[in-house]
């Protein structure tokens, strides 16, 4: 039964993506350089800077062509920087100029009970008391943090109104090559978070509204290399 | 191209075989809505009740194997004979003894409930069960750790392939088996229901009737007939607990005006489900009665509008109200024998 079940999938896969696979790539930055797990960075400033944990759900991709519509993948995946096989998406699409996409998961999948795959609870990006995924989750350490530890956890999410926390990324797309190129640089959010203030946001409201809003920035097209 | 969506649907078709191959040895369950209640909140369509779904629901819930020691079972918290919640404990006791900060609920009609908890923050049956299993305070267990042990017991594999098909055993089949048991504990044969159903010899005392009365005027805007509560939030203006400091709904939203407001319990079984409140802080039903009657603070900001006027309630108008809870007992569900611990 398996084995049928592996051929019929890898059939399908070869039709269906046969020829035309192309990929999304995130490159994952921090100021700039290439960024690591439990790496120290040092900023000019001599704040330091350590990640333990940082993921999120990308949902919602679409494709656009002269501003419409073309094709919108009904995949919710899971980017976690300990897992570099989930910084690249493939997908098919033919001719499009422009690319948008959610960070995090809409209501509708927030109240849809019990999911699985990259939605399964176990993945860490669930909360059980106040049902919810979290969208977006950073944790580590720095000099900036007001905890005696000096850590800092930022689990962003809710889908309530009015603290709604998914965002919306909108790209425009330069050349038709084959990998669609993208930095996720994570310095725009930690220079918005102001650690000193607050190093903990753990439940959906209005900080993790505020937070979340910062989000978007931290996405840019890379330059094409092809 | 068109070969692509040919073998689209020929793949389509044979995983739809196998799916349907994998399901003609469960046996179906019609889920009975009783004679003019509303429709049922749950969605069936996503978790069809089985036979051998619900079988497995109700031995996972009777079995300690889901808390990290093994010592603690839903049941423990959740007894049957008490309306399937945990008696004679203010909070709940879970792992090691350790104490919760709320009183377990009731687990009776839920399937006509959208919110769980008593700050309505699981907002679908289907997750709650995440809760109790990793809670520190419950079983205080993980959910790698509970799929790792079901799949290494004798008897869990098999039972996950009779109800669902596979004896890959995931967080969505532990959970959807579970709720399969919950959802099923529907209480609708208390002596109020026979009354209402004009059941042949069953009719209210006349200590019933002026209860029933009291309780339409005072009580029945909140806990609505047929399930006894209208589902929403409200406060009945119990002065916070300053060790506990639960501010009910207001924990989940984030919004002043759910401050304080709680999830209108059921008063199906009520004689049997103390101690009474979010935080068990009464333990007789007669000191709830004392307390809607005498003790409720008018001036309290967060007190919802309906209990607004005090009801100063004589000793006869009390125990008329209480003959009257007694009707919602339901000795036909606390004692069926298909909730009890399987054998
Ligand atoms: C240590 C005691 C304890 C254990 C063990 C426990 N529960 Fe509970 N249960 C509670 C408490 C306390 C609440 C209320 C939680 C709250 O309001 O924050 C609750 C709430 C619930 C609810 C929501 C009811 C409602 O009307 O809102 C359900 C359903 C439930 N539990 C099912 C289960 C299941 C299934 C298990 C086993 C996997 C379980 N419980 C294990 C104490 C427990
Ligand atoms: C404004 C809505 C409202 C009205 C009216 C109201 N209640 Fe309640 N009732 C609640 C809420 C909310 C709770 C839960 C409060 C908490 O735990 O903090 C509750 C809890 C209870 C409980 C405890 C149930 C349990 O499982 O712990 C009983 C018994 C009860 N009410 C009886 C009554 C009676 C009898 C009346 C009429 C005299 C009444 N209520 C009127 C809202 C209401």
């Amino acid at each position: 039964m398996k084995i049928l079940l592996l051929i019929v999938t890898l059939l399908f896969q070869f039709f269906v993506f046969g020829q035309e696979n192309r990929r999304l790539q995130l490159t994952p930055l921090f100021n700039g350089s290439p960024l690591e797990l439990d790496k120290n960075y040092i900023l000019e400033d001599s704040s330091w800077y350590k990640f333990s944990t940082c993921r999120f759900y990308l949902s919602n991709l679409s494709f656009f062509k002269d501003g419409k519509l073309k094709e919108k993948v009904n995949e919710f995946y899971l980017f976690d920087l300990e897992d570099p096989s989930s910084f690249s998406i493939t997908f098919i699409n033919e001719d499009f100029d422009q690319i948008s996409f959610s960070i995090g998961i809409d209501s509708t999948t927030n109240v849809s009970g019990i999911l699985d795959g990259t939605l399964d609870p176990i993945n860490g990006m669930y909360w059980a008391w106040n049902s919810g995924y979290i969208n977006f989750k950073l944790e580590g350490t720095s000099s900036e943090s007001t905890e005696k530890n000096k850590s800092f956890e930022f689990h962003l999410g809710g889908y309530l109104a009015p603290y709604q926390t998914i965002q919306t990324v909108s790209l425009p797309i330069e050349k038709n090559s084959n990998d669609i190129l993208i930095s996720f640089d994570l310095y725009p959010f930690i220079a918005g978070v102001d650690l000193k203030k607050s190093s903990n946001v753990m439940i959906p409201g209005i900080n993790a509204v505020k937070l979340s809003a910062l989000l978007p920035s931290l996405f840019t097209i890379l330059k094409d290399e092809n | 191209m068109k070969i692509r969506i040919l073998f689209f649907f020929f793949c389509v078709i044979s995983l739809g075989l196998i799916s349907f191959s994998l399901q003609t040895n469960t046996q179906l369950i019609e889920f009975v809505v009783p004679k003019k209640w509303p429709k049922p909140v749950y969605n069936f369509t996503k978790n069809p009740l089985t036979e051998e779904g619900f079988q497995l629901g109700r031995k996972l819930f009777y079995d300690p194997i889901l808390s990290r020691d093994s010592t603690i079972a839903c049941a423990s918290c959740h007894l049957q004979y008490t309306g399937f919640t945990h008696v004679d404990h203010a909070v709940s006791h879970g792992i090691e003894g350790r104490k919760g900060n709320r009183n377990s609920p009731v687990l009776i009609n839920l399937a006509w409930n959208s919110n769980f908890h008593w700050d309505g923050g699981v907002n679908n049956l289907d997750v709650q069960g995440i809760n109790p299993i990793q809670h520190p305070a419950e079983m205080d267990n993980s959910l790698e750790e509970a799929i790792r042990r079901l799949s290494k017991s004798e008897t869990y594999p098999s039972l996950f392939k009779k109800a669902f098909g596979s004896t890959e055993i995931n967080t969505a089949t532990i959970m959807k088996a579970l709720t399969q048991y919950n959802v099923s504990l529907v209480s609708s044969n208390s002596k109020y229901d026979q009354v209402f159903r004009k059941e042949k010899g069953i009719s209210f005392t006349e200590q019933e009737k002026n209860g029933l009365k009291i309780f339409n005027t005072h009580c029945a805007a909140c806990h609505k007939a047929p399930l006894f509560t209208n589902t929403f939030f409200a406060s009945n203006g119990l002065k916070i607990d300053s060790l506990l400091n639960d501010v009910g709904r207001y924990s989940i939203t984030q919004q002043p005006k759910d401050s304080m407001q709680f999830k209108i319990p059921t008063l199906r079984n009520i004689e049997f489900t103390f101690p009474y409140m979010h935080d068990g802080r009464f333990r007789k039903l007669k000191d709830v009665i004392n307390y809607y009657s005498d003790g409720i603070n008018v001036k309290d900001k967060y007190l919802s509008s309906q209990l607004l006027k005090p009801m100063n309630f004589n000793e006869m108008q009390k125990k008329d109200l209480l003959a009257f809870l007694y009707t919602l007992t339901d000795k036909s569900f606390l004692y069926n024998k298909r909730f009890s611990f399987p054998k």
